[in-house]
């Protein structure tokens, strides 16, 4: 072993951290392509809005969209909890998709940022990259994230699928799942299962640069004024999470004002 | 010191020409015993099941653990915690006494630095194992998003188990020598080891001045990187939203509590090592009353930030996290908590202090005869139970009445028993330490398991109409011989640690008035 | 020589010049009933006009031997109808009302029976009747402008060519997910024109559709446009925690501290290294 000096050891650690720095900058420019499946977001904003006075309960939306997603079993990516207190009647009621947040914990604490925002607001995951930590469980304070413990049970026909991240299909053990705003379905300017499948007209969807939701009975409003004059809210607004999720609150119908039903 | 007979056993042969000071340090390293190859058989194979349980659970994925959606963190996450705060004692040790300057540390210093170096490996392990998808770990190196506090655990993990190691191996090299130089005869991997890693020390004055700065250097080193480690630990929880873990003491809390395992564990290490390899000249009552006071102030400040966690939100009660506490406090976790705060947390520190209260003394008078004692004082409490009056206010209190009885009874038999056996304590305060060690080291198990499920069974959105089984956690046997795994690997590896070099410091052991 | 139209003649002819007031569409419907949908159709689905009585006769219509039984219910725009209830004794029942609203109503059956898949989907558009009379040409331009938005230019001119003005223009954008959105219904000018500015959407292809509901004598018109649009990138960047390459404080801060403690190992490492030469 030379004798190395102290300049020789400077710069061995100079090389050092430069190998560390030049490495960190390959795997960030390796790391920034396109996830599998993901065209991009388009020029959209999307936005979903639930009139809590309309939802009756039935279970529609999370039937479409297990049946359009081969949901596995167990799971329930637009949830309709019960809240008790109100018995039965408008707010008895609550569904829960994913709130596709501007500010999402789950995102933030991905470790391999394996769930990701887009720019269109929804929050995809890659489950080329997921590593099943369930870490963005564990930080999601809405429920909204589901993890496949086992493998899920499979169709010839879910298997033929190629992977897209947009469809989450075919659905893989040791991954988290949720609602995704049915990337697949808006990009054709269709809505999103859960909406199209509500009876009552319930859930609103649409692009907030249009400013504009429309619901599955063909209702469209402008957003801005129906969170407004409806005194649209946001669930578990205080936590900081910015959910893209707006709820009206259930008012009685009697008193129903004219503009939306 | 000398009554240590070198039994002739298998393995290796005597090595010649040492002094009876290296001969007892050294002695474990040449013998293996009948007894060595039972304990290490026994440890690898509770650590064999482990693995066994492993691959069952890659074959049928997490499905075949208990957690579910609702509880998606669980056992493992829990011995990830306890493992990561255990190896703080080597910190502790090696650095803040080394840095005040308390020449008692010299026996144990190593054998907390060798529980810092196995418990993180294990620590390390637990997350790969709780992974949904383990082979693409190394992910973690190639996608990694610096904002995710996992990948601040991983960085700050990988760094602590460097330095420690660096820091394990650095005061080994003289011994290393002596080892090298005296084990002529040892098996040929054995003796390329010990002259590998001891560097060509010679004990010269040159080498003496560069492994001081060495070790000056890691010991400054080694304590910031320790609090750094179980701080982004706790970060894991209280970077989230989750009522119960959105706390901003966590990084103090768990470093605190850290210690105090820490400390324990090296407790209990100092008596096995004590009784087992017969070092009470180097290990002894001096030093577990040093321990002792170590241990007391530690605990004494775990339980100064448990009571400012959960005094403060139980004042409150704020919504989000009423079901949480009221669950602690008096529901179905009640038991298990108080457990941890009274039997975990106070009891030790009676213990701790008990050797130093002369009052005890007088108790012996009263001639309590302790086998007497417990179930009388059993019986006493099941009467008081059974009449209402004093019972029903107490069950108006907890949640539930046969729990609230049952805790009367204990609590009432504890006592009265705890009085019985305190003269008997008092006079062996090694055996008093070890015990509160022992309390200690298991609160620090069930107070990680209660920080990280209970949280997760009282989210945010109601559980309405979700199945018990979704809600409610109940580990399964692959997630129990995981576990037992673990902590039997945890001990494999540190026996046979023991065994390939000398547990207690020779060097720094030779002059015992060195600082 | 010209003669007079007598009154009769006047009134007679007035009253064959005036529209005549017939309904667009049919007001009393009747539905055949089954497990296979409304009418044999799982998207039954028909268009009534608002402000005007509608019968629905409905017709249980199961094969023989078959007695599932249905209850209809007719749901939406406020409208709180029985429910009725067909089966072989039952066989035929009907509703009225008269929807005051426009939107859609669901017909759907609401006990679990044989075919309830078939019997959910059918609906009832609701319009208003639109205006018949003298027809009158709308035309629309879509203008876009610099900034992002659409200009929409509606006139409104009678069957001779003639400016109408004061005549309100109702303009409609098709929203991204098949929706229509209105814009506005401003007053024609003097010119007969009307604006409307289009805001500033996402969409390549910006689709705008004009109404003139007519009345007084004016027929009902429509013209829908599109035109490409260059559209400004609206790019919503996430929070720098969200993002998938981290702050550069983060980093840095993170390197720096990492950086000097590997260092420090380093210097260790190389001591120990040098251990052999020392003496």
């Amino acid at each position: 072993m030379g004798r190395i000096g102290r300049r020789g050891f400077l710069g061995l650690t100079g090389a050092g951290l430069g190998s560390v720095a030049s490495a960190a900058a390959a795997r960030g420019a390796l790391a920034a392509g396109p996830h599998p499946g993901d065209p991009g977001a388009g020029n959209h904003h999307w936005v979903m809005v639930i009139d809590l006075a309309r939802c009756d309960g039935c279970g529609d939306c999370t039937e479409a969209c297990s049946a359009m997603h081969l949901v596995p079993a167990g799971q329930e990516w637009i949830k309709v909890y019960p809240a008790h207190e109100r018995g039965s009647g408008p707010g008895a009621f609550f569904p829960r998709p994913c709130m596709q947040c501007d500010n999402p914990p789950c995102v933030n604490v991905c470790p391999v940022g394996a769930s990701y925002k887009r720019g269109d607001g929804i929050v995809l995951i890659d489950q080329d990259l997921c590593i099943g930590c369930r870490f963005c469980m564990a930080a999601c304070p809405y429920a909204a994230r589901y993890f496949n413990w086992s493998e899920p049970a499979h169709t010839a026909q879910e298997l033929a699928q190629p992977y897209s991240v947009e469809t989450n299909l075919p659905h893989r053990r040791g991954v988290v799942e949720k609602c995704l705003f049915c990337p697949a379905m808006t990009r054709q300017g269709q809505l999103p299962a859960c909406v199209s499948a509500c009876e009552m007209g319930a859930l609103f969807f649409g692009d907030e640069h249009d400013d504009a939701v429309t619901n599955s009975l063909g209702e469209t409003y402008r957003f801005s004024e129906l969170v407004q004059r409806g005194a649209g809210h946001r669930h578990l607004e205080d936590l900081g999470t910015e959910p893209r999720v707006w709820y009206l609150p259930p008012r009685d119908p009697s008193t129903a004002p004219p503009d939306y039903g | 010191m000398t009554a240590l007979a070198l039994e002739p056993s298998r393995g290796l042969p005597p090595a010649v020409d040492l002094t009876p000071h290296e001969r007892a340090l050294v002695g474990p390293v040449l013998r293996w015993g009948r007894g060595a190859t039972l304990l290490a058989g026994a440890l690898a194979a509770v650590a064999a099941f482990g693995v066994y349980a492993y691959t069952v659970q890659l074959r049928g994925g997490l499905a075949v653990t208990g957690m579910r959606d609702t509880v998606s963190w669980g056992l493992y996450i829990t011995n990830f915690v306890f493992f990561i705060g255990i190896s703080h004692v080597g910190a502790l040790l090696s650095s803040i006494l080394r840095l005040t300057g308390a020449g008692w540390r010299h026996p144990i210093t190593r054998m907390a630095e060798a529980i810092t170096f196995a418990a993180l490996l294990f620590g390390a392990l637990m997350p790969i194992v709780d992974l949904g998808r383990p082979e693409r770990a190394l992910s973690l190196l190639v996608h990694g998003r610096l904002q995710s506090p996992i990948l601040w655990d991983l960085i700050s993990i990988a760094t602590y188990l460097t330095g420690s190691t660096i820091f394990l191996l650095l005061p080994l090299i003289p011994d290393l020598a002596l080892l090298r130089d005296k084990m002529t005869r040892a098996p040929r991997w054995r003796r390329a080891l010990y002259r590998v890693l001891s560097f060509g020390w010679r004990g010269a004055p040159g080498q003496r001045a560069r492994l001081e700065r060495a070790v000056s250097a890691m010991s400054v080193l080694i304590l910031p990187i320790a609090v750094m480690v179980h701080t982004v630990v706790s970060w894991i929880f209280a970077m989230t939203l989750r009522p119960g873990w959105n706390s901003t003491i966590f990084g103090p809390y768990f470093v605190a509590g850290a210690l105090a395992s820490g400390a324990a564990s090296v407790v209990l290490a100092m008596v096995a090592f004590r009784r087992g390899y017969r070092l009470e000249a180097y290990i002894g009552e001096r030093h577990f009353r040093n321990m002792a006071a170590l241990l007391l102030v530690l605990d004494l400040v775990y339980v100064y930030f448990n009571l400012s966690e959960y005094a403060t939100t139980a004042y409150k009660m704020q919504l989000t996290e009423k079901a949480l506490l009221l669950e602690l406090f008096v529901g179905s976790m009640a038991p298990l908590f108080w457990f941890t705060q009274v039997v975990g947390l106070i009891i030790p520190a009676v213990l701790l202090v008990l050797p130093h209260i002369r009052a005890v003394r007088h108790l012996r008078r009263a001639r309590l005869n302790p086998r007497l004692l417990g179930p009388l004082a059993m019986a006493i409490a099941l009467a008081l139970v059974m009449i209402p009056r004093i019972s029903a206010p107490v069950a108006a209190v907890t949640a539930t009445p046969l729990w609230g009885a049952l805790s009367v009874a204990g609590l009432g038999a504890g006592l009265l028993f705890a009085l019985s056996v305190l003269p008997f304590l008092h006079d062996r305060p090694i055996t008093s330490t070890a015990i509160a060690a022992g309390l200690i080291v298991v609160q620090a198990w069930l107070k990680r398991y209660i920080i990280v499920v209970p949280v997760f069974e009282h989210p945010f959105l109601p559980l309405h109409d979700a199945a018990n089984s979704v809600g409610f956690y109940r580990p399964t046997w692959v997630e129990w011989a995981i576990t037992a795994g673990a902590l039997a690997g945890f001990l494999l590896v540190y026996f046979l640690f023991s065994r390939l070099f000398p547990i207690v410091s020779v060097w720094e052991t030779a002059h015992p008035a060195e600082g | 020589m010209a003669r007079r139209p007598s009154a009769v003649a006047l009134a007679l002819a007035l009253a064959l010049a005036r529209p005549v007031a017939a309904h667009a569409h049919p007001q009393a419907i009747s539905i055949q009933v089954d497990q296979h949908g409304f009418d044999g159709r799982p998207d039954y689905a028909i268009v009534v006009e608002a402000g005007h009585p509608v019968t629905l006769s409905f017709t249980y219509s199961e094969e023989p031997g078959q007695d599932n039984p249905h209850d209809i219910r007719i749901k939406g725009l406020g409208l709180d109808l029985p429910t009725v209830r067909l089966d072989r004794d039952h066989p035929t029942a009907s509703v009225s009302f008269t929807p005051e609203r426009t939107g859609t109503l669901r017909i759907l059956c609401v006990i679990p029976c044989l075919g309830m898949e078939n019997l959910v989907g059918a609906r009832i558009r609701v319009e208003r009747p639109k205006a018949t009379g003298v027809p009158t040409i709308l035309r629309l331009e879509l203008e876009p402008r610099e900034d992002g938005t659409v200009l929409a230019r509606a006139v409104v001119r009678s069957s001779t060519g003639e400016p109408l003005a004061d005549q309100p223009v109702i303009f409609r954008l098709a929203t991204s997910v098949g929706g229509e959105l209105e814009l506005g219904a401003p007053l024609t000018m003097a010119d007969g024109t009307a604006v409307a500015r289009v805001p500033a959407t996402g969409q390549d292809d910006v689709r705008v559709t004009a109404v003139y509901e007519g009345g007084a004598g004016r027929a009902y018109a429509e013209t829908t446009e599109s035109v490409r649009v260059e559209r400004q990138p609206m790019d919503h960047r996430p929070p720098s925690l969200s993002q998938p390459t981290a702050p550069p404080v983060l980093a840095v801060s993170l390197l720096l501290v990492l950086g000097g403690i590997w260092s420090t190992y380093a210097y260790v490492v190389w001591q120990v290294l040098r251990l052999r030469e020392s003496s």
